[in-house]
């Protein structure tokens, strides 16, 4: 039994790690700009086939960098094509750009795959192999290489954007945009431009959540629905615009979703993001480690 | 150096400035006095960009600067110390200088002038690690103020330095406005405090819902009897 | 930044901690209670342990775990056939290894891929609960591809053998050639696998054209094709289109015959959806219509294929209609559809007819290809067992990769007298089709001299030709008219056209040399008379 509940938390703590990049990221960018991102899921979505369709020709290396570059781009022109010029009107006018922009690159995904023949390549190969094994065993625990690789990069990652944003002078200053916006641009800080920055690093993160799961989790086109829902509850768990809440959260919610689905009911468990949404909501809005109000 | 021609300014039908011109000379310090709601944090914001204004014209040395955004002016050196301080109040205190500087890119002149701040709110500098939301509210204004003078602006806007503090912070508070003033620093001051705005400005407007009623030097508005009732309650 | 760092380091720590604490008071206080337990009662073939009417030890059951969609048709077939091969494997005395006997234990969980609107985490999370909580030591099941690529990593990751028992999709197999540390235990059982499927529409379409230009004096010259919008259906879809040229100049002589109309749909698609669909198709006169077509939109298809009397015939694959009710779901709209299956009663192999009267006197219904599919993985694994003598996973697999398999034997049984599945098509060097993952594909040849290396996972049923999918005909049966039944469409083999080249086609691989065709006449393909719509 004890190594079940291992091998569940090994599961939890993989996923849980996933989740921390993507929430941060979309964390991030509610607490600076305000930003309900729905596209965020579809921008891991898009990372994870690009990587499906240019493993075949470009290799595992160029297929994940040329990912990473383009998902960011393709952030960075959402935010100044589409939700920069509406920013101005309402709220809910970017909520709803936003999610034309799930459902554009959700068709743009079935539009690549059946051009370039997705199932060809479906199957990514493992990250790391060593000695012929692709995973090792610790107290009757299967844990594959693949797991640690996951856990290490998104510490990293996650540690290095918290460098980057408390240290930086681009990161003090989306931090001033996010506790006021005015007084920012009054100091000269172009928001705009930086929101497009943020939008463009949590779309990094998404990026980079894909590449690294997807060999292990593969996706299909609905699934950024799943993953938009999914880091919804995180951030609302954590605490919206908290990046420490949104790692506190992915966490949280993992355990509690294997767990769920494990020991109690697999159809239960895909309830329970939805469960903390509503609940939270209801009881402390805020969030565990947000702040009084969302505004 | 700043010329404003004709602003007219609406929220909605609601009439915030009506036809107001103002002039401000290089190396002046000018204070808009009125009443609570007569326009005057409207007409900074018109200046420094936070507001388009519906008609007229602003210009800063000889540039028409009403259509552009507000990060742009701050750029051209018009620095905006607004109303109730908007500090950055998870920010530590030097940070918030630092984004204060954000648009300067002189390294040596940001040193000049943490210097200078340093020198006249010596306070600051103790307190220079601390979140700037853990301040009194005295410190809170020096702050704010120290950081729209760390951009080296050309022309600095202060709204209501004075509002809500203790008459000893107040005076403190104008002694640093004068010193800036005297080093050679443009500035518009907007202040409900006659008293205190008609001791330190070189020139008074006067602007009541949304116009200019009168203006003129201290010497000249102590005259006038409406002054004298509405605003010196003498 | 220290700060923020502290913040993130403490916040972890809190986190594991507090999950290792709930862990060990979870382990320390209720894990006995809570231990999953294959409960047993009855000798109903429902129950877990099917046949046996006592509780059996926990660790005397040998674990099948069926992961499907328990809602839909596959997951019902599945979960009925692994149910049969228990019982029938229960009720002769069990499994001996050494001096214990073992009973075959089936349990269910539901990955809901029928979903239009797929969740690849309800998928994975069946499968993290049935290996790590009901412990299951060996995984069936499986229909739709994008649904078994995400919960088959978690079967994968675990260690345990997987046969898929209702996707097509070869890459699956290939996996294991590419990665075989990785997938060595991925099995893919039914149905033909999609290169094969193709090749067998391909087979069928062209006898039928000659068929009905040598025997009935019709000339078909306009094809349409309905398919699911997804990758298998439009890389079949690609070869038909590809082949058109050649059958066209083989045929006629010259290049009327034609794809004319093609309609790709979104699984989401309604009926209101289809009476468009079929007045596209009605438009462009099509005299054959092509569904490929696996989910459930294939009873709409059907339905309002009949209810808008088109004149086209249907020929191809629709997984609703192999089902033995489909006459009476559809309301006789599926009148004249000739549906491609992996099997009907008929002799495939030795056991074909058993297992389908078996089946039937059990679920009161006929069994469709996940069913086969299921009987088979589970009949294979506990003959593998048996024959290794040990349940560990590897040893099981070591069995399953043999080389040296014999041929058909009706009197073939195990040690303990179980009669066991032949595990045909998994490297039988003599008498069966081996798909050979490398793209490449073999008949009748031993593989050891062939000296390709291959895997043996992709398990095709039957020996040649054996291992074809026959096709049947929906007609209308005057004894049974709320029924209709079947007509088997029997294609001996085409002459002139060889599988190679079919295949080679369809891979791009072989070779583009036109096959001489004027040694045989084209009318011998089909055995038996195709009953055409009449509108």
């Amino acid at each position: 039994m004890l190594t079940d509940i291992m091998q569940v938390l090994v599961l939890g703590s993989v996923e849980g790690a996933v989740y921390m990049l993507i929430a941060v990221g979309y964390s991030l960018v509610y607490g600076t700009g305000g930003i309900m991102n729905l596209a965020h899921g579809a921008f891991y979505l898009i990372a994870g086939y690009m990587l499906y369709w240019y493993l075949g020709t470009l290799g595992l290396f160029t297929s994940v960098v040329l990912a990473l570059i383009i998902v960011t781009l393709i952030g960075g022109i959402s935010y100044l094509a589409l939700i920069k010029p509406l920013e101005k009107k309402s709220q809910l006018s970017v909520v709803m750009v936003t999610f034309a922009i799930a459902f554009f690159i959700e068709q743009i995904v079935k539009l690549g795959c059946s051009i370039l023949g997705f199932e060809k390549e479906s199957t990514l190969p493992n990250l790391i192999e060593i000695k012929g094994t692709v995973s090792f065993e610790l107290f009757g625990t299967i844990i594959p290489y693949d797991y640690v690789f996951i856990l290490i990069i998104s510490f990293l990652i996650v540690s290095l954007i918290t460098l980057f944003i408390s240290k930086s002078k681009l990161g003090t200053s989306i931090r001033a945009i996010s506790q006021d916006r005015e007084a920012a641009t009054l100091m000269g800080i172009n928001a705009d431009r930086v929101l497009m920055f943020t939008v463009m690093i949590s779309a990094f993160l998404a990026g980079v959540a894909a590449v690294i799961y997807v060999p292990s989790y593969p996706i299909a086109p609905w699934q950024g629905w799943v993953i938009l829902t999914n880091s919804f509850a995180v951030v609302i768990l954590g605490g919206m615009g908290s990046l420490p809440g949104s790692v506190l959260g992915a966490f949280i919610l993992s355990y509690a979703s294997h767990f769920t689905r494990v020991f109690i009911d697999p159809a239960i468990s895909t309830l329970v993001p939805m469960f903390v949404i509503v609940v939270m909501l209801a009881l402390r809005p805020q969030g565990i480690l947000g702040k009084k109000e969302i505004d | 150096m700043l010329e404003i021609r004709k602003i007219y300014h609406y929220y909605g039908s609601a009439k915030a400035l009506e036809e107001v011109n103002l002039q401000v000379d290089e190396k002046a310090l000018d204070a808009v006095i009125g009443p609570n709601g007569a326009g005057k944090t409207t007409l900074l914001r018109v200046i420094s960009g936070l507001e388009e204004p519906d008609r007229g014209k602003v210009i800063f040395l000889g540039e028409r600067i009403d259509e552009l955004e507000p990060h742009e002016i701050a750029k051209k050196g018009i620095a905006h110390c607004p109303e109730r301080r908007k500090l950055f109040y998870d920010l530590s205190v030097l940070e918030n200088l630092k984004m204060g500087s954000f648009a300067l890119k002189d390294k040596k002149k940001f040193k000049e002038l943490l210097d200078f701040v340093y020198e006249t709110f010596p306070r600051l500098k103790e307190r220079k690690k601390q979140r700037a939301g853990t301040l009194s509210g005295g410190e809170q204004q020096m702050l704010a103020l120290a950081r729209a003078i760390m951009s080296d602006p050309k022309l600095l806007l202060l709204d209501e330095p004075s509002l809500g503090l203790a008459p000893k912070v107040k005076a403190q508070i104008f002694e640093a406005i004068k010193k800036i003033r005297d080093e050679g620093t443009t500035t518009l001051l907007v202040e409900q405090d006659a008293v205190l705005a008609l001791n330190v400005a070189d020139y008074i407007h006067v602007l009541e819902e949304g116009k200019i009623e009168m203006r003129g030097t201290k010497e000249e508005l102590v005259k006038e009897p409406r002054i004298k009732q509405v605003y010196l309650g003498i | 930044m220290k700060k923020s760092m502290q913040r993130i380091l403490a916040i972890v720590l809190v986190a594991v901690i507090g999950v290792g604490i709930g862990a060990g008071a979870y382990f320390f206080l209720i894990s006995e209670a809570a231990e999953y337990k294959w409960d047993n009662t009855t000798d109903d073939i429902m129950d877990t342990v099917p046949g046996i009417d006592e509780e059996v030890p926990q660790n005397r059951i040998i674990k099948f775990g069926v992961l499907d969609d328990m809602g839909y048709i596959t997951g019902k077939g599945a979960e009925n056939g692994a149910r049969l091969a228990a019982y029938e494997i229960n009720t002769r005395g069990g499994v001996n290894i050494g001096n214990e006997t073992y009973y075959v234990g089936i349990e269910t969980e539901d990955t809901e891929e029928a979903n239009p609107a797929l969740d690849l985490s309800r998928g994975v999370a069946a499968a993290e609960r049935m290996i790590y909580y009901k412990k299951a030591q060996f995984i069936l099941g499986g229909f739709r591809t994008e649904a078994l690529q995400a919960y088959r990593e978690i079967v994968m990751d675990a260690k345990k053998i997987f046969f898929i028992t209702g996707s097509a999709t070869a890459k699956f197999c290939q996996d294991v050639y590419n990665d075989y540390n990785k997938y060595k235990y991925t099995f893919r059982i039914q149905p033909l696998n999609e290169v094969f499927l193709a090749g067998e529409v391909i087979r069928m379409l062209a006898a039928t054209i000659v068929d009905q230009k040598e025997n009935h004096d019709k000339n078909i010259t306009k094809i349409a094709i309905m398919r699911e919008d997804l990758a298998w259906t439009a890389r079949m879809s690609g070869s038909i289109n590809g082949l058109m040229p050649f059958f066209s100049a083989f045929i006629y002589g010259d290049n009327r015959l034609q794809v004319v109309e093609e309609i790709a749909y979104p699984q989401t698609a309604g009926p209101v959806n289809f009476y468009g669909y079929w007045a596209d198709i009605k438009a462009s006169g099509a005299d054959v219509t092509i569904p490929i077509i696996s989910g459930p939109t294939g009873l709409y298809y059907s339905d309002v294929y009949g209810d808008t009397n088109q004149p086209s015939l249907s020929l191809g694959i629709n997984v609703m209609g192999q089902q033995n009710i489909f006459w009476e779901q559809t309301g006789g709209n599926c009148e004249y559809e000739i549906a491609m299956t992996s099997f009907i009663r008929h002799a495939k192999t030795p056991f074909t007819i058993p297992f389908w009267d078996h089946y039937v006197g059990n679920f009161s219904t006929a069994p469709i290809y996940t069913a086969t599919g299921a009987y088979d993985a589970v009949q294979a694994v506990v003959t593998s067992i048996i024959d290794g003598q040990s349940l560990a996973t590897d040893d099981v697999l070591a069995e399953l990769e043999k080389s040296e398999w014999q041929g058909i034997d009706p009197n073939w049984t195990t040690p303990t007298g179980i009669p066991r599945m032949p595990k045909y098509g998994m490297g039988s060097p003599t008498a069966t089709i081996s798909f050979w993952t490398d793209g490449t594909y073999h008949r009748d040849v031993d593989s050891a001299t062939a000296g390709i290396q291959h895997t043996r996972h992709d398990v095709v049923e039957g020996s040649e030709p054996l291992g074809h999918a026959v096709f049947v005909q929906w007609v209308y049966d005057s004894a049974n008219p709320t029924l209709g039944k079947w007509e088997c469409v029997p294609l001996g083999p085409i002459p002139g056209i060889s599988d190679d080249y079919m295949l080679g086609t369809y891979f791009g691989l072989g070779s583009w040399e036109p096959p001489m065709y004027t040694d045989q006449p084209w009318g011998q393909v089909i055995t038996a008379n195709i009953t055409w719509p009449v509108r």
